[in-house]
């Protein structure tokens, strides 16, 4: 594999689901002042979709592309990290609208968030065997399997079906929120 | 020989009474009624039935015209009664809204500000009243105030339930009766709270009963029993332009627990409101059943609004109509000469506990910030208030910003904290609030006088 310059291996693949990620957005939460029904319909439908993906599964883009661009073990998930991040701290300057610094901080350690970061580990443990297996095919001598890889998908999916399927979601939430009691109080 | 009498001491009872008597004659001057304390009671104490329900939006009445919605007992209830068209929440959020209906008091004065900070049982509700008087009192239902369940004074019954931090199950959900857990009787929770408020009622007693009866329908998740399950499925929704099926899940709104698309959860809601309504059905059976029609005021209200999609938004706490608008019903034949009336005065949450305690003779507490409407059952033309105050504080993580409201019957101007920008609406011209009058020549008329009624109705509510 060739190694590519580390923009090309790092940044770019972050960086066009970044756009792509910004663009839906934008035309999720704008499409409704289209007059012609038909079409905002297809237009937030669609930017519904692209943003869901975006959000929740940019690893199947981001790890695999900065993988065959020569990326190390780290840079790859670098810039695998680069958009849950990116969409983290838009949450957390969202809420700085009614929250102090601090509050807003905390809610990074909410439950969708929390099940977002273990969604992209389980993807990168599951994206790194798939990547090996496609060089594998390629003639490369590459293990498939990997203990770390399995490990990364078994925490990743046990993490997000705990939070999000434990009463969808209802008791990690309760928990979050004996957190901020315990840390903020009342929060008035 | 002085001839004249002793120059008569005013007494502290004398002293109250004038002072009453003012307070009454200033408040009705600003369009708000009182009761005046020195009258003695007449005939016979009402029962008192209170039944509220979660997140019942105003306009979800068949007998408003609503396009689908079928809720034929409470407009029964309507139809026997009066039904208040402009009833509001002085808070949009279910534990504030809940205290203030208990005590006549704002959020800001009985303290529970929002669903974290805890109820503080120093807060007289209106049962230590009744029961003085030697009713039996009940409360029935989701508590949902923060903190652990209280020994409420004045409460002979106290069922409510703890599970998921008192919001409840709809099904199978444990109740906490007199301090004892048990499992339901009954699988759908609005039942089970409904077989308990009828064993009550159908107590044999010599006293008059005082009941509040507090239903978890129809907060989400939004789940109908077997019943009404799917009686919506194929209706052709008609929610606003600038709906779509992801608001219930973006933006934070997912942590109102409303994950799927929009339209789902709407017609669960409104098939459990039809469930609901059948099982106010019930109570209004056995009232008529018993043959106490005449002497109970059964009072049906929502403890908050709820939005589905207006301005983008889902859930209630903002100062919007779709969130502080609440259905409002009160039948009490012996009050009310003209059953059926629709009373377009503006009432509150917090006139509940005043106008309870006017229909039943009891004198009403200087400290309730409410006024009774008790008036406006026995005459339709008495004139309602003029304007009322709004507040909502934050409720983390919810990114709605504190702000205060002042709403009249043609306005509406909001302040909020932080960088959100105030907002100011003529709810005549442009009843969905669609455009913000601030910076514009109209909004700059209308600003100081708004502006003036806000900060006055904030002073006199001790803000």
């Amino acid at each position: 594999m060739e190694k590519q310059s580390f923009i090309k291996r790092v940044v770019v693949p972050a960086a066009i689901v970044f756009a792509v990620m910004a663009v839906s957005f934008i035309a999720y939460n704008t499409a409704w002042h289209i007059k012609v029904e038909f079409i905002h319909k297809l237009v937030v439908n669609i930017a519904a979709v692209v943003l869901f993906l975006c959000v929740g599964f940019s690893p199947f883009a981001v790890y695999t592309m900065s993988y065959f661009r020569g990326a190390t073990f780290r840079e790859r998930v670098l810039a695998t990290l680069i958009n849950p991040a990116a969409w983290a701290i838009k949450e957390v300057v969202r809420v700085t609208a009614t929250f102090s610094i601090g509050e807003s901080i905390y809610f990074l350690f909410n439950p969708l968030i929390i099940s977002l970061f273990a969604a992209v580990i389980a993807q990168v443990g599951l994206l790194e065997m798939l990547c090996r297996r496609s060089l594998k095919k390629r003639g490369e001598n590459v293990e498939v399997f990997s203990v770390p890889s399995l490990a990364a998908i078994i925490a990743g999916l046990s993490i997000f079906v705990i939070n999000l399927a434990w009463e969808q979601g209802v008791h990690s939430f309760y928990l979050f929120m004996e957190g901020y009691k315990l840390l903020f109080g009342f929060g008035l | 020989m002085n001839n004249k009498p002793p120059e008569k001491k005013t007494s502290r009872r004398d002293a109250l009474k004038k002072i009453g008597l003012v307070t009454g004659a200033a408040l009705a001057g600003m369009g708000i009624h009182g009761s005046d304390p020195a009258r003695a009671y007449q005939g016979k104490r009402p029962n008192i039935i209170f039944i509220l329900s979660d997140d019942h939006r105003w306009d979800l009445l068949s007998c408003l015209d609503h396009p689908f919605m079928q809720t034929p007992q409470l407009d029964r209830l309507a139809k026997d009664g009066v039904l208040f068209t402009n009833a509001f929440v002085t808070t949009s959020l279910c534990s504030p809204s809940r205290a203030t209906f208990l005590t006549g008091k704002y959020a800001h004065s009985h303290g529970v500000r929002n669903n974290v900070t805890p109820w503080n049982n120093e807060n007289v509700t209106f049962f230590e009243s009744f029961k003085k008087l030697g009713y039996d009192t009940a409360f029935i239902g989701k508590w949902h105030m923060p903190g652990k369940l209280p020994q409420l004074r004045g409460v002979d019954k106290f069922a409510t339930f703890t599970v998921q931090s008192g919001q409840g199950r709809y099904f199978d959900c444990p109740i906490i009766e007199d301090g004892i857990e048990r499992p339901s009787r009954k699988k759908y929770i609005t039942e089970e709270l409904t077989d308990m408020a009828l064993d009550f009622i159908g107590k044999q007693r010599h006293n008059p009963f005082c009941l509040f009866l507090a239903h978890k329908a129809a907060h989400h998740q939004f789940l109908p029993p077997p019943e009404t399950k799917g009686m919506y499925k194929n209706i052709k929704l008609d929610l606003p332009r600038e709906i779509d099926q992801g608001i219930t899940m973006t933006n934070g709104n997912i942590f109102y627990g409303t994950m799927g698309p929009m339209t789902y959860h709407y017609r669960n809601y409104c098939e459990t409101l039809t469930a609901l309504d059948g099982q106010i059905g019930r109570v209004l059976d056995k009232v008529d059943e018993m043959g106490i029609a005449e002497d109970t005021m059964v009072v049906y209200a929502g403890d908050n609004g709820f939005f589905w999609g207006e301005h983008r938004l889902i859930d209630k706490r903002w100062a919007y109509e779709e969130a502080i608008r609440v259905p409002f019903i009160v039948r009490y034949p012996r009050l009310i000469p003209d059953p059926g009336r629709k009373a377009d005065q503006m009432i509150t949450n917090v006139d509940l506990a005043p106008s309870v305690f006017d229909a039943a003779g009891i004198q009403i507490p200087l400290d309730v910030q409410g006024a009774s409407f008790k008036p406006i059952l026995e005459n339709g033309t008495t004139p309602g208030r003029t304007a009322w105050l709004y507040e909502y504080f934050r409720d983390y993580p919810y990114n709605v910003p504190q702000h205060f409201a002042v709403r009249t019957k043609t306005h509406k101007y909001i302040e909020y904290d932080g960088r959100h920008e105030n907002e100011l609406f003529d709810l005549a011209a442009d009843p969905k609030e669609e455009i913000n009058l601030m910076g514009s020549a109209e909004g700059e008329k209308l600003l100081p006088g708004l502006k003036k009624k806000l900060d006055d109705l904030k002073r006199r509510m001790g803000i």
